[in-house]
C-alpha cells in the first residue's frame, strides 16, 4: 500500500475536507485567478473565476472550521474521536451561500464584510463590492454540498 | 506508533490547508484583485482610463458615496488618497442625473486635471441604464450641488517626496 493511501486509511481529523482534490483545485483556482490571470488578461472570465472557486472553496472551508470547533468543543473533551455531523456540513454550506447573496447584492452587505475583515487584520485594506452579475455562480455552491455529502459518505 | 503520528500529521495539513485557505480569502479581497472587468467600459472609451495591468503600478482609489454632503464626500476621496500614498491624476464618476456639480466640488478638491464624468449610473452594479459618459474639465460642473448616489473611481500616481 502506498504512503498516500495509508495516510487516508489513517483515522479521520477535523477539517479533513479541505485536504481532498476538489478544494485544493477550487483554491488553485483562485489563486492563480487572482495572482495570474486578473494582473496580466483582465475581463468577464477573470471577473467570474475567483467566484467560481470561492463558491466551491468557502462552504466547504466554513464547514472544516465548524468540525474543528465542534472536534475542540464537544469532542476532545469527550475523549473521543471525530463524530462527522452533517448539520455542521450544511450549516457551512447555508451560511457561505447566504453571506456571498448579502456581500454580492447589497452595498451595504458589501461594506460590512470590509468592515468586519478590516477589523480582523487592522492595517489591512480590503474592498469588496457588490455585483449581482456575480451570483450567476451561486449553483456552484450545489456542488459544493454534493462534496460534502460525499465525504459523510466515505467516512462511514 | 506510525498510526499515531500518520494520525497527527493529517491533523497538522488540515490545519495548514485551513490557514492557507482562510490567507487565500483575505488575499481575494485586498484592493489589487479586485475585478478588472470595474474599468473596462470606461477604457474602451477614454485613453486615460488605466487598465487593469497598469492599476497596481499606478494606484486607484475607489468611493462608493450613498449621498450626502459634497465636500465630505471630497473629503472622504483625498483621505483615501493620502492614506495611500497618492496623488490623484485622472477621475472616472458615475452619478445619477444632476450630480455633475457635485463631481466638479470632489475633483476641484483632489486636484483632477482630467475626468470623466457620465450622468446616469453606467457601471453595471449600480443596475441603471448606461448613458453616454463625457470628458469635462472639472471648471465644467454643473449649476447646483446635488448630494445622490456616485461611483468614484480616481486613478492616481506615487506622490512626490
Amino acid at each position: 500500500m502506498s504512503a498516500v493511501a495509508n495516510l487516508a486509511a489513517v483515522r479521520r481529523v477535523p477539517g479533513e475536507l479541505l485536504l481532498r482534490p476538489a478544494p485544493l483545485v477550487a483554491a488553485a483556482v483562485i489563486a492563480f485567478n487572482d495572482f495570474c490571470l486578473k494582473p496580466r488578461h483582465p475581463g468577464v472570465l477573470s471577473g467570474k473565476l475567483s467566484d467560481i472557486g470561492l463558491c466551491f472553496f468557502f462552504p466547504v472551508f466554513l464547514a472544516a472550521v465548524l468540525e474543528w470547533a465542534a472536534w475542540l468543543l464537544v469532542d476532545l473533551p469527550r475523549s473521543r474521536p471525530l463524530v462527522v455531523r452533517s448539520g455542521l456540513h450544511h450549516a457551512g454550506a447555508a451560511f457561505g451561500a447566504l453571506y456571498f447573496v448579502l456581500i454580492k447584492l447589497f452595498p451595504a452587505g458589501a461594506r460590512a464584510h470590509v468592515a468586519w475583515l478590516t477589523a480582523l487584520v487592522p492595517g489591512k485594506h480590503f474592498r469588496a463590492i457588490a455585483d449581482p452579475t456575480d451570483l450567476l455562480c451561486l449553483p456552484i455552491v450545489g456542488l459544493a454540498v454534493w462534496y460534502l455529502a460525499r465525504e459523510r459518505e466515505s467516512s462511514r | 506508533m506510525a498510526g499515531r503520528l500518520a494520525h497527527w500529521l493529517k491533523g497538522a495539513a488540515s490545519l495548514g490547508a485551513g490557514g492557507l485557505g482562510a490567507m487565500l480569502l483575505l488575499a481575494d479581497t485586498s484592493p489589487e484583485h479586485e475585478d478588472c472587468p470595474t474599468l473596462a467600459p470606461f477604457k474602451a472609451e477614454f485613453d486615460f482610463v488605466t487598465d487593469c495591468e497598469a492599476l497596481p503600478a499606478q494606484g486607484h482609489v475607489v468611493l462608493d458615496w450613498q449621498g450626502g454632503d459634497p465636500a465630505e464626500a471630497g473629503a472622504v476621496l483625498a483621505t483615501q488618497l493620502r492614506s495611500s500614498g497618492l496623488d490623484a491624476s485622472s477621475a472616472v464618476a458615475s452619478c445619477k442625473e444632476g450630480s455633475s456639480a457635485l463631481l466638479g466640488i470632489v475633483f476641484g478638491e483632489l486636484g483632477v486635471t482630467r475626468s470623466v464624468i457620465c450622468s446616469g449610473m453606467t457601471i453595471p452594479w449600480l443596475g441603471e441604464q448606461p448613458v453616454p459618459c463625457t470628458e469635462r474639465e472639472p471648471a465644467d460642473a454643473g449649476l447646483q450641488p446635488m448630494p445622490t448616489a456616485c461611483t468614484f473611481i480616481v486613478t492616481a500616481s506615487a506622490a512626490p517626496p
